[in-house]
């Protein structure tokens, strides 16, 4: 009874928490500027697309097709968008949610949220819920964008590849969202949290594309989960970025290697243990 | 507002509170007791812990050692409680820049779980006309305003202010005084940190001096007043001579000095208790004591003594 009442409790603190941010997010410049930036690029990636005629195979794509397969206008167009989201998504992630705890620690607003009784796991929990809503909607609107657009540049589109794709689009969104929160928690800068955040990723991004860092690297620490869907099987997952870097056709990788499950799961992994570290260490930091 | 602690239960309580930054102890072993329904000075020079102190009552920082107890209940363990019953104005207050006073005030109600009046509580701190502008356009002192607003939100059990009239202009100094005197009719205890001593002298019933990371004093103001050995100071009117009256004072024993100011006689004396003395004097001479005007040591001399800062 006690336990459901306090988290009745909680779940009040983080609604209100995140009531507030969205309020506050409403009123800014960042969020609908990042928004149209993003839709207008993906409408510009599908347009640049560029699907094979009949009998045809794109280049770029040919040495993941094992057999030589015929490659719909749908494939084609999201391992396009796949290539470009895996270093877009990363950037309209920490452009709008690096700040979260740590912007309003610098300006000091956290001082004034917390004179309200909320408690600071409320606080982490409703701002992550907010931010990841916002970023999830702008993920969501410009890949809505793309679909219509590819639909209008190519006449058809696979709605049931285009649905999975964009959930894991979202899930990969909300991954990082976390991943970024959790490190704006633990800092107290806002330029701070950008460089944590997207440092990492840079530099696991140019390993990713190194055939000499083993294969575990690639795949636990930079996953790129769209990979999963457009090239279906693990082995063509872990090739294409050695793909885009040498466009050759494609070696077998051998060695250690995390199954698409596994892979899905360090995914989420790690923001959930990041978040755990950071509200851990927040709730026990003076402001 | 629920009540957990009982009618005898101080508001708040530290225990050998110690607050440490890396090497730097800003609180040192600090025992405060703040009674329930008074109205609580908390007077320091610049550094000297009050902020500090005023944050660990409210949760913000954490003690190093010792045990904060506000409202019957541990900080450490009851944080959220604690603040569900207490309106806190924290030291620089920073108001959310895009959201209005008005959207300020409703979050401070939804957070506490009440329903509250916007326009009256604005208009009591002086935002009426303010409440719909973003608080990112308000003045130093209109923020402090918006911050007090919040912290009534509630009527809660207590009230922390700290520095509160920080960036107000005299009228707004005015309504902080205001304010509080009705906060406490109501029944609230209100903490109020300041360097400034007229606030204090203006509204407080109790005082805590704090220098140096450590409470140095804490009784009632007139008892501070009297443990300091300061001068009294008397201003006498005579209907007779003031030749006369000076030279009868010059021998008295515990005054120190006459002067004259016009047709007014000023006599200090040593400490308080040489004033009854002075008057005695004067009403058994033939130099006619028409009226006097006594003046007691002042917060600000207290204050002086107990933190070695003239």
């Amino acid at each position: 009874m006690t336990d459901r009442s306090s988290a009745r409790r909680l779940a009040e603190q983080v609604g209100h928490v995140a009531r507030q941010e969205l309020l506050w997010l409403r009123r800014g410049w960042t969020v609908p500027t990042v928004a149209v930036l993003f839709v207008l690029s993906v409408v510009s990636v599908v347009r640049w697309a560029d699907p094979p005629g009949p009998g045809e195979q794109p280049l770029t794509v040919l040495t993941l097709v094992p057999h030589g397969d015929h490659l719909s206008s749908t494939a084609i167009v999201l391992f396009t968008l796949a290539r470009v989201l895996t270093l877009l998504l990363p950037l309209v992630v920490v452009v709008l949610t690096a700040g979260t705890l740590a912007g309003d620690t610098q300006a000091g607003r956290l001082r004034t949220l917390q004179t309200f009784p909320v408690s600071r796991r409320a606080v982490v929990a409703g701002k992550l819920l907010a931010r990841s809503a916002v970023v999830g909607s702008v993920v969501v609107l410009g890949l809505i964008a793309g679909t219509l657009t590819s639909w209008f540049q190519f006449g058809v589109t696979e709605p049931v590849s285009y649905g999975l794709f964009l959930l894991v689009s979202v899930g990969f969104t909300l991954s990082l969202t976390g991943t970024t929160v959790a490190v704006s928690t633990l800092v107290t800068a806002r330029s701070q949290a950008v460089a944590l955040s997207l440092g990492p990723f840079l530099v696991f991004a140019f390993l990713g594309v190194d055939p000499g860092i083993p294969s575990v690297l690639r795949t636990g620490l930079l996953v790129q989960p769209y990979q999963l869907l457009v090239a279906g099987t693990h082995d063509q997952l872990v090739a294409i970025p050695r793909v885009m870097a040498s466009a050759g056709p494609q070696a077998r990788i051998g060695g250690l290697v995390l199954s698409d499950g596994v892979s899905l799961c360090a995914l989420f992994a790690w923001p959930t243990t990041l978040l755990v570290l950071a509200v851990g260490r927040f709730c026990r930091r003076d402001l | 507002m629920t009540g957990v602690s009982d009618d005898c239960t101080p508001a708040v309580v530290t225990d050998d509170f110690t607050k440490r930054f890396g090497s730097v102890t800003a609180v040192e072993g600090l025992g405060m007791t703040v009674p329930v329904e008074s109205v609580y000075g908390l007077l320091g020079p610049n550094g000297a812990g009050k902020s500090t102190t005023i944050d660990a009552l409210v949760g913000l920082v954490h003690a190093t050692e010792g045990s904060v107890r506000v409202l019957g209940m541990d900080v450490g363990t009851s944080p959220v409680e604690i603040r569900r019953r207490t309106g806190i104005l924290p030291d620089g207050f920073t108001p959310y820049e895009r959201l209005t006073g008005r959207e300020h005030l409703d979050a401070a109600a939804r957070a506490n779980g009440v329903t509250i009046d916007t326009d009256e509580a604005l208009a009591r701190v002086g935002l009426a006309d303010a409440a719909d502008r973003t608080a990112g356009g308000y003045s130093h002192g209109m923020s402090q305003r918006l911050g007090l607003a919040m912290a009534l939100v509630g009527a809660p059990d207590l009230i922390v202010l700290d520095e509160p009239a920080a960036g107000l202009d005299p009228h707004g100094v005015e309504m902080l005084r205001r304010i509080v005197r009705e906060e406490h009719a109501r029944g609230a205890t209100v903490i109020l940190s300041t360097h400034q001593l007229a606030q204090v002298e203006a509204v407080c019933d109790t005082v805590g001096i704090i220098d140096d990371g450590q409470l140095v004093a804490e009784d009632s103001v007139e008892s501070l007043r009297r443990t300091v050995e300061t001068e009294a100071t008397l201003r006498v009117r005579l209907t007779g001579s003031i030749d006369r009256a000076r030279n009868l004072l010059g021998e008295l024993n515990g005054v120190t000095g006459v002067a004259e100011d016009g047709n007014v006689l000023i006599v200090r004396c040593e400490a308080e208790q040489g004033t009854a003395g002075v008057i005695a004097a004067l009403e058994r001479s033939d130099v006619g004591l028409e009226s006097y005007e006594k003046s007691l040591p002042g917060l600000e001399q207290v204050f002086g003594a107990y933190t070695n800062e003239q």
